[in-house]
């Protein structure tokens, strides 16, 4: 059972509270009160109530930038969960020159995001990038600016390389933190590596990768750049996500309202999403107090 | 120490300290005006750009009037997107802005400072020498909000070079014929560099876009606001453009082309024409980054035959606008006077400006300089620019990105395109 907080404890927590009050929790309950609003360039707030969230659910593009939203980041992060953990048995299972191996899949974290997928963009230029261009002689061309889908896998694609060191060490440290000695055990007991991974590696990863998927998913739901400076979210807004409608909104079109009803949806769906996850989490947590 | 020598040290040190202190208390004097711009307009300002020779009007300007220039410069949108905020504020920190027509809205105007007041104070130097139609189009109610600095007018941009390797020995002197040797100069040349024969930056806003459609006769918008996007020559227009797409004669990646790409398309030999503004000439051609410099060419766009006319371009107005929450409006006006005038308006053209004031083009160190003012002062005469004295002027262009590439790319037939067009943009003017 938690020891309840004393007057000095409270007032230790408090600077930290405050700051979080002050930089998310107030500036969130602003952007709440503005998305009951309807907003633009140097005019006042004019109260709409629930107007905001009706037009945007009525609007097919609304739609079709979360279904293509919940379709990319399941991808991003379940593809980006599976090639972390696959990366971070492989070291621990011993790997050639693994510094030089480390050091390359964490390179592309260090790559400013922006920069990054500019690089991407100009290789996979079908006309005279490295890439596109090789795919394009080999017959495999991929016309990712007229074809929506494929723009939106060359949106993946890029996500996972950028975003990959990061689950993987998350990961990597979840498994270093599994006590050899229960390794040595199945091993006496003679336990395959099928069966190490299934009965020992994966129940107790749980938590690590619980927590990268909490994070890799709240993070994934606001993807933005890879789509902006790619596709912009076309052709004729097919690859758009909600962050780019949430933009166009607000800084294309001076919606406020709408662009502020829209930042809370998103972050509705990704604390639902999330939430699924933390329940796990909480469950483990509760089970594992003595 | 001698008292003489004391005295001596004593009156250098005081000197020395003098001359430290000097420069502080010169700066404590000056004033900053700060300038939200395109770095275009700084470069053109200042003669920034190496082998220009207009020379610095603005910091000449400056250090006559004890002023510093702090430049903040950006991207068209992310420039605007900047100045919406600052205007937003009680006080902003913006003295003057360079604004682009298309966002020149009554949204924008209503925030910025009304301009026929400070022009009846102090007048700029024959302001009718910039022609009446761009002015009015920077007006609200009758009076000024901007005042007209730079143009930015679509022409044809052509490598004599490629066109030569494919046997045509002139540029075409029809849309018909344009298409026609487009079609031709689509092709693999001997060192394996795929050629297309046209390129436009069609990813980055509907302006080049709309210079071959105005070519075809189309219209979006006409200037008192009617909706014409549903016309016969419109679903031409989209369908030629989607033929074009599926030959192979458009880049694979049309929806995407960014300015930068059809310049560096051009500079490489990817793209044998293009059609963006006149200025691109000298980047074209630059010995330092073009395989052909000297031979990429820019003329008029020559207009479909149907049509009744010879030539069409769309244009781009940018003009100097005063914050209404600024606090520096008077200084901030002495600049626009100075960069306005006759005299400057052709140094600042010297420096790369497109010159607003046609005049300007009679210059014999300009013709001299820029080979493209005949053709340039052709095409200006016969261009015309998308209207925006409504609040949902840049939804318009979004949306006509959207119906426009949904059709080139074979997304959704021509016809359909053209109608959703209309019906959407008479939404958003209504």
């Amino acid at each position: 059972m938690m020891k309840r907080l004393d007057a000095p404890a409270w007032a230790m927590l408090a600077p930290v509270h405050l700051l979080l009050a002050t930089v998310i929790t107030l500036p969130s309950l602003y952007v709440f009160w503005l998305s009951l609003n309807e907003s633009t360039w140097g005019t006042g707030l004019s109260f709409v109530g629930l107007a905001n969230y009706r037009e945007i659910f009525a609007d097919p593009y609304f739609w079709r930038a979360t279904i293509n939203t919940l379709i990319l980041v399941n991808a991003i992060v379940y593809v980006e969960i599976l090639l972390g953990l696959g990366l971070a048995l492989a070291f621990v299972g011993g790997l050639p020159a693994p510094r030089l191996m480390f050091a390359i899949i964490l390179m592309p974290y260090a790559v400013s995001e922006v920069v990054g997928v500019l690089a991407w963009k100009i290789l996979m230029n079908p006309s005279h990038g490295a890439i596109g261009r090789t795919l394009e002689l080999m017959g495999l061309g991929m016309n990712w600016s007229a074809n929506p889908t494929l723009g939106l896998t060359l949106v993946g694609v890029i996500s996972v390389w950028h975003h990959l060191p990061f689950t993987f060490l998350l990961l990597y440290a979840g498994r270093l933190a599994i006590p050899a000695s229960v390794y040595e055990a199945a091993r006496i007991d003679g336990a395959t590596p099928w069966q190490t991974f299934r009965r020992i590696t994966f129940p107790l990863l749980m938590p690590a990768l619980l927590i990268t998927m909490i994070f890799r998913l709240v993070f994934a739901f606001r993807i933005f750049s890879e789509v902006w400076l790619l596709t912009r979210g076309g052709p004729a807004r097919l690859s758009e996500v909600l962050a780019v409608y949430l933009y166009t909104g607000a800084f294309r079109n001076g919606e406020f309202g709408a662009a502020a009803a829209t930042g809370w949806i998103m972050v509705a769906a990704s604390l639902l999403i999330a939430s699924v996850y933390l329940y796990k989490m909480h469950q483990r947590m509760a089970s594992s107090d003595p | 120490m001698n008292p003489n020598r004391r005295k001596a040290t004593l009156g250098m040190s005081a000197a020395a300290a003098g001359l430290a202190v000097a420069p502080v208390i010169v700066r404590a004097q000056e004033t900053t005006l700060t300038i939200l711009s395109h770095k275009v307009h700084e470069n053109v300002s200042r003669g920034l750009v190496g082998n220009t020779t207009g020379g610095d009007i603005a910091g000449e300007w400056a250090e006559r009037n004890k002023v510093k220039l702090n430049w903040v410069t950006a991207d068209i949108d992310p420039m605007h997107d900047r100045l919406m905020r600052e205007l937003s504020l009680r006080q902003t920190s913006i003295d003057l802005a360079l604004i682009i027509n298309k966002y020149a809205t009554p949204r924008m105007s209503r925030l910025l400072e009304p301009l026929d007041t400070w022009q009846q104070k102090a007048p700029i130097e024959n302001i009718d020498g910039i022609p009446q139609a761009l002015r009015t189009a920077l007006s609200a109610d009758g009076k000024p909000f901007a005042i007209p600095f730079r143009h930015a007018t679509t022409g044809l941009h052509y490598n004599e070079t490629i066109l030569k390797e494919r046997g045509f020995d002139r540029p075409p002197q029809s849309f018909e014929e344009l298409l026609e040797y487009a079609r031709k100069l689509s092709y693999t040349r001997p060192d394996g560099t795929r050629v297309s024969g046209i390129g436009v930056p069609a990813g980055a806003g509907p302006f080049a876009v709309l210079s071959i459609f105005n070519a075809f006769g189309a219209e979006l918008i006409d200037q008192n606001l009617n909706v014409k996007a549903n016309s016969p020559a419109m679903i031409n227009a989209l369908k030629t453009m989607n033929t074009l797409y599926k030959e192979g004669v458009l880049p694979s990646n049309y929806a995407t082309l960014s300015i930068d790409e059809v310049i560096t398309g051009i500079q490489n030999g990817t793209i044998a024409m293009s059609f963006d503004p006149f200025a691109r000439y000298t980047t074209h051609n630059d010995p330092k980054r073009s395989k052909y410099p000297g031979a990429i060419k820019v003329m008029p766009i020559p207009a479909s035959k149907g049509t009744g006319r010879e030539f069409v371009a769309m244009t781009e107005i940018w003009a100097f606008a005063i914050p209404r929450n600024s606090s520096n409006k008077a200084l901030a006006w002495g600049l626009v006077r100075e960069l306005s005038s006759p005299a400057n308006t052709i140094r600042a053209a010297l420096n790369g400006n497109g010159p607003v004031r046609p005049d300007a083009y009679q210059d014999e160190g300009l013709k001299k300089r820029l080979p493209y003012t005949r053709e340039e002062s052709i095409a200006i005469a016969n261009a015309v620019t998308i209207p925006s004295s409504y609040d949902n002027a840049a939804r318009t262009g979004t949306v006509f990105m959207e119906e426009s590439q949904a059709a080139i790319l074979g997304l959704k037939p021509a016809e359909q395109a053209a109608a959703d067009l209309q019906k959407r943009v008479a939404a958003l003017i209504k």
